[in-house]
């Protein structure tokens, strides 16, 4: 049971952090790998607030996911606008060195040691008991809470309202939607804000949960399994990524060796590109041109 | 190439040549004779320095085929240098192989590797591929962790220098000329292959895949082709790699280390070999600037700690800067340049490159 | 010249677009627009009649493609090279040759996704109505993916979008690529009633010399990036020349040999 309870924490820190992934993807063909650097400026931020503005936990949470937004309108507003036209294999690559520029600069500001923004709250991590001696802790809960709120959120917004509208249009056409009248910029400049946020979300949590240490980037690189399992530019298809993976990689951690863990999802990844590489839920068309 | 005035290829032997006018083979040859005068006279500190570009070049023109002629990203790198690494690591240590078994042992791995994750993303975008070379490093650390932590190597496998004969290599200036030579054939082959129906279909390929298709290249072989002559390429210079160093060990074969090459090839600027040249030079000697410059402005040694991470930084606002001005990199800068100076009095900017 | 007295709505001055810093791809071109005309742009593939269209609706970036020279005005204000999305809002409304509509939206969705741009739902609402009178086929396929309709279902529907931006001038490339001639027919007619009851002028961009001149009231002929030819549709009709190049009516009625041929070859051209 206590099994199942992981795997769920696990896949709701995958669906935040992917989230991002396939709002990149669907507005600009791009797939962001700084986004684990994103996720662990997200956890340095929440730690920076608590140690110098407030140490309550739901406004430090907020300011920190705010700076998180405005980190991703800044990311796209400084330097992704100019790759909007340019070919996707620099843009991913600029998305790269992103990554190294950032992971540099958290190093000098923060140093390499682990910090604890859970102190700084005055908070602890407590355990809660569930059904049949499994225990989750108070941040899994949140984070799980957070995942489920967020894709309910986008879902209606992208169902239902005017922008998510609109927003699926800039994903598909962005020549035809800008020959409509759509300013491209907005739209791509809020799918940047909005992954950012909710990358920087996952990561505050998990560093809540487990500690914020420098090297949380990785689990950004592992999530990208989940993205292909689902398809890259379907969000339905992360929730069912997110759970596969995490699947596999508890079932990995528990049966084969810690270590294993970190191959665990790669594993899955090669075999999901073996036998069906658009995902359960993308579009197949994505694979045509390359 | 721009020429000022005059020069005209009259014969087929002409168009074939390597080099091609006098003035360019005098040129290569004083290069040539510098580079050969070069151990002899430079200091151990440089020739480390030389030997790590050489050594580096190789890895980075395999990437340079791969991703400026084939147009395939790879971010796998790191993982085909740890898997010719290793294996040469494992055949040493476990039957005690010599060069001339590990050196071919290594290539065999690398194909193999090669057709294993190159085969899922033939059909499919670069990107595909990409994710397929990321699971690729994962693998190969991971059953690289495995082999050290069951054979309790806990710190890293040591390996005795080579032999070829009777010649141990182990003195930097025997290694230097091992780097020159094989650094040379590269070249050679490099060249040779670009020229050849494979590089065509490469370039057919990079550019428009469906007319390529179309035209009867038959584009899932020819991406196999890349990316496997890429993986063998790579998993020796990981097999001399582990030779030149003694020393294996994982925590070496970072994600850093491919995006290292990835630079190389971008910086240097994607698609010829003169870049990959610069490329390297440029990525090896940056943190030795980056120390220098420390040096020279005596920042205290407390702040030592925080040279890594500007290290790293400087890095990634490098390529940044790079990518988003200049995407043809150094070879576009020299390019310019050098049409100024030849075209001078004229203006008039060239067509293509 | 086109009808004097009448306001000129588009005027393009000795435009050139050159692509890639290199190569020229039109040059020279000089035309004018009046309100509410219907003017047609004719030429063969590779004229230049698309850059042409690009250039004014602004897309010009998307192919590295600059005006180096001449000036396109709107009402007598300058806009070229300006940004595609802020043209759009003048109201210069493109329908491209293709990727006309979103596909994996539905009908409705697609008529939605155009921004309004004088607001009020009554007013979105009637302009709805009249649109669903002139295209009834979109209202009884409200619910259709846009990638499962039909070429010419896909033509009205982006018609129809591109109705809904309330343009000023509607810049219309290749309606008839793809298209059987009866839904050809009827899509000009239709344009000829949008244009008198929604007030629109009206640039067409066509290959199909005939139908387009049925419609039109003035005609320009492209050719390797200039302006050749103009005139309205009796003079461009009965010009030996555009008859044989265009029209397809040779004059020759026996059969010829390719020694003629040669000869045919070198006097079809005026440029180059």
């Amino acid at each position: 049971m206590q099994l199942v309870v992981n795997v769920v924490q696990m896949a709701a820190l995958y669906c935040l952090i992917c989230c991002g992934y396939v709002l990149i993807y669907r507005a600009s063909r791009v797939l962001n790998l700084a986004h684990g650097e994103f996720m662990a400026m997200g956890g340095y931020f929440l730690f920076t607030v608590t140690l110098s503005l407030i140490s309550e936990p739901i406004p430090a949470f907020i300011i920190a996911c705010f700076l998180s937004l405005v980190l991703g309108f800044g990311i796209y507003f400084f330097l992704m606008r100019f790759m909007a036209g340019e070919s996707v294999f620099a843009a991913v690559l600029v998305t790269v060195s992103l990554g190294i520029l950032l992971r540099g600069l958290m190093t000098l500001i923060w140093t390499s040691q682990s910090w604890h923004p859970l102190q700084n709250m005055k908070m602890e991590n407590a355990s809660h008991q569930l059904f049949e001696g499994a225990v989750i802790s108070t941040f899994g809960i949140v984070m799980v809470a957070s995942a489920v709120i967020l894709y309910l959120a986008l879902f209606l917004a992208f169902k239902f309202t005017r922008w998510g509208l609109r927003m699926r249009a800039v994903g598909e056409h962005p020549l035809l939607a800008s020959q409509r009248g759509i300013g491209l910029h907005k739209f791509y400049a809020l799918s940047w804000g909005i992954a950012v946020f909710s990358g920087g979300l996952a990561g505050m949590i998990q560093a809540c949960d487990t500690g914020l240490e420098p090297s949380m980037f990785i689990i950004g690189l592992k999530a990208f399994p989940v993205v292909l399992v689902g398809g890259l530019d379907s969000l339905a298809g992360v929730i069912i990524g997110a759970f596969v993976v995490a699947l596999a990689e508890i079932l990995a951690i528990n049966y084969i060796s810690p270590q294993a863990s970190e191959v665990a999802p790669f594993a899955v990844l090669l075999f999901m590109l073996l036998i069906r590489p658009w995902g359960l839920f993308g579009t197949k068309e994505e694979l045509e041109r390359v | 190439m721009a020429f000022a005035s005059g020069y005209f290829k009259t014969s087929y032997s002409a168009d074939l040549a390597l080099v091609e006018t006098r003035s360019r083979w005098v040129c290569l040859m004083v290069l040539m004779v510098g580079l050969i005068i070069f151990p002899f006279m430079a200091s151990a500190f440089l020739l480390d320095i030389a030997n790590q570009i050489f050594l580096a070049f190789i890895a980075a023109i395999a990437l340079m085929l791969l991703t400026g002629y084939a147009g395939l990203i790879s971010l796998g790198h790191a993982g085909l240098i740890a898997a010719g690494a290793f294996t040469t690591a494992i055949l040493f240590k476990e039957i005690n192989a010599p060069i001339y078994l590990t050196l071919p042992a290594s290539g065999l791995v690398g194909a193999i590797l090669g057709i294993i994750f190159g085969l899922p993303s033939l059909r499919l975008k670069g990107l595909y591929l990409a994710l397929s070379t990321l699971a690729l490093h994962f693998i190969v650390i991971y059953i690289g962790a495995e082999y050290e932590s069951t054979r309790s190597y806990a710190t890293g496998v040591i390996i005795d220098s080579p032999a070829l004969g009777p010649l141990l290599i182990e003195d930097p200036r025997i290694w230097y000329f091992v780097f020159f030579f094989a650094d040379i054939l590269l070249i050679l082959f490099a060249i040779n292959l670009i020229r050849s129906r494979t590089g065509r279909a490469w370039i057919a390929i990079r550019d428009r895949d469906v007319a390529a298709e179309a035209l009867g290249i038959k584009v899932a072989r020819a991406k196999l082709s890349a990316f496997v002559i890429c993986s063998v390429i790579t998993s020796i210079a990981g097999c001399l790699f582990a030779y030149y160093r003694g020393f294996v060990s994982v925590e070496a074969f970072n994600l850093f280390m491919t995006i290292e090459y990835i630079a190389m090839i971008i910086i240097g600027g994607i698609g010829t070999i003169l870049g990959a040249v610069f490329g390297t030079i440029f990525v090896v000697i940056l943190p030795y600037a980056i120390d220098w410059i420390v040096d020279i402005f005596r920042i205290p040694t407390r702040f030592t700690t925080y040279v890594f991470a500007i290290k790293f930084a400087g890095f990634g606002l490098i390529m940044i800067v790079f990518l988003v001005l200049e995407p043809d990199g150094l070879v576009g800068i020299w390019k310019r340049l050098r049409d100024y100076f030849i075209l001078w009095p004229f203006k008039y900017k060239t067509l293509g490159k | 010249m086109p009808k004097t007295g009448d306001e000129t709505l588009l005027r393009v001055e000795k435009l050139e677009v050159v692509y890639h810093h290199v190569s020229t791809a039109i040059q020279g071109v000089s035309f004018d627009v009046n309100k509410n005309q219907i003017v047609a742009l004719l030429g063969v593939n590779g004229a230049g009649k698309t850059t042409t269209l690009r250039a004014i609706s602004g897309f010009l970036g998307v192919d590295d493609a600059k005006v180096t020279e001449g000036v396109i005005e709107l009402s007598g204000k300058k806009i070229q090279n300006q940004a595609p999305h802020l043209i759009t809002k003048k109201g210069v409304v493109l329908v491209p040759e293709r990727d006309k509509v979103f596909e994996n939206l539905t009908v409705e969705e697609n008529l939605e996704v155009c921004v309004p741009h004088n607001g009020g739902k009554a007013k979105r609402r009637d302009l709805m109505d009249q649109i669903f009178r002139y295209f009834p086929i979109l209202a009884k396929s409200k619910n259709r993916l846009g990638g499962y309709l039909s070429g010419g279902e896909r033509q009205m529907l982006a018609l129809a979008t591109a109705l809904l931006c309330k343009p000023k001038l509607l810049l219309i490339d290749e309606l008839s690529q793809g298209l059987a001639p009866l839904i050809v027919e009827e899509l000009l007619s239709l344009i000829k009633v949008i244009r008198d009851e929604q007030e629109v002028t009206v640039l067409l961009v066509e290959q199909n010399a005939m139908a387009a001149l049925a419609v039109a009231e003035y005609g320009y002929i492209m050719e390797n990036g200039r302006i050749v030819f103009d005139g309205d549709p009796q003079r461009l009709i009965n010009h030996q020349d555009i008859q044989e190049f265009y029209l397809g009516q040779g004059e020759r009625e026996t059969r010829r040999s390719y020694r003629d041929i040669k000869q045919y070859r070198r006097s079809r051209r005026w440029y180059g």
